[in-house]
């Protein structure tokens, strides 16, 4: 590497900094409203509605508006008890999202199964080498071990991961075990006249 | 995650997220594919259609964009990378452990005969506000000022 230093957000042309000459990509691809949806989805906590419609870019009023019919849908919580409204969201139905998503995908429940066999595999494989049970010990090999700074890396990539799969075998788990139950309605529902 | 989540997994369909929030919604992207597939979905791959991309041109071969992102506290933990097959370019933006000594997050770049990386923060929060963010310094600020930079600028 030639140079480190640190760059300003200020040295940044175009970017969120400066909107007064030219709308962003991001405002000309979306709307106030769907930033705000956007947002809700992967709040990490609680937040007020100042807070989203200030991370929004967008009025407090209509961000509120938007806000409360997420509630009125279930995807978000409303919480009342503190000095200000929150909201935060109900993840459990993105983990439901998800399953359908994977049902609706085209795949057989057979393919799911095989990955899901592929995914349980790939993880006896790590406990058979590393001698570990959890993406926690292996990251505490780091400090056991004397290791050098790639096979580090490496480890530190591998209990990321995973992580990742235990949470998809959960999911793929789910959409296996549930899997009549999540069928799609083949033709939709005939107005009744 | 401080909010309730279910099974370990505070975001389940984060990847669909970022796929549809944002770079559904890319002009200069023509496909969003799960890799390796959308079962284990272990990253996002969007791929640039290159005759979309002035300012400046490139060949014809298409870039591509990679999305590899965990939800965790305090501070996400991600990777995106651009990297164009015709001019050997890369750009990364990278909130991980590789560089603590320039914050949580770094921006990074390799052009044909220079590189440099440097601390970065970002406007949000948000996972797809933040990818907003990242796809257009890419198209408007680092494309045009780096794509071809060379070492006696």
């Amino acid at each position: 590497m030639t140079s480190t230093y640190i760059k300003t957000k200020h040295e940044w042309c175009g970017m969120t900094e400066d909107k007064s000459n030219s709308e962003g990509l991001m405002e000309r691809q979306t709307t106030g409203e769907d930033r705000v949806r956007m947002i809700a989805r992967q709040l990490s906590e609680p937040r007020t509605a100042n807070w989203i419609a200030s991370e929004a870019g967008w009025s407090h009023e209509p961000t509120k508006r938007v806000l409360e019919r997420l509630v009125d849908d279930g995807v978000l919580h409303r919480d009342d008890s503190g000095t200000h409204t929150t909201y935060y969201p109900d993840y459990r139905r993105q983990a439901m999202q998800e399953a359908m998503r994977l049902r609706d995908s085209g795949h057989t429940v057979e393919e799911l199964t095989d990955r899901l066999a592929d995914m349980k595999a790939q993880i006896r494989d790590w406990e058979d080498e590393f001698g570990v049970e959890s993406p926690n010990q292996l990251r505490g090999t780091l400090a056991e071990e004397s290791l050098d700074a790639d096979e580090e890396d490496r480890r530190r990539e591998i209990a990321r991961e995973w992580e990742h799969l235990q949470r998809r075998i959960k999911i793929v788990g789910f959409a296996i075990r549930e899997w009549d139950f999540l069928a799609p309605t083949t033709e939709p529902a005939e107005a009744s006249s | 995650m401080s909010v309730p989540h279910p099974g370990g997994d505070p975001n389940a369909n984060l990847y669909a997220q970022l796929k549809r929030d944002v770079l559904d919604r890319v002009p200069q992207i023509t496909t969003v594919e799960f890799v390796p597939d959308d079962i284990e979905a272990k990253q996002l791959r969007a791929v640039f259609d290159s005759a979309r991309l002035e300012d400046p041109p490139t060949g014809p071969d298409s870039p591509e964009l990679t999305v590899k992102w965990y939800r965790q506290d305090p501070h996400d933990w991600f990777r995106i990378n651009y990297t164009d097959p015709n001019t050997g370019f890369h750009a990364g933006w990278h909130q991980d452990e590789d560089h603590p000594d320039l914050g949580h997050a770094h921006f990074q770049y390799s052009a044909a005969d220079t590189e440099d990386r440097w601390g970065i923060t970002f406007a949000h929060e948000s996972p797809s506000l933040i990818l907003w963010e990242i796809v257009e310094e890419l198209l408007e600020d680092v494309r045009p000022n780096y794509q071809y930079a060379s070492d006696d600028s």
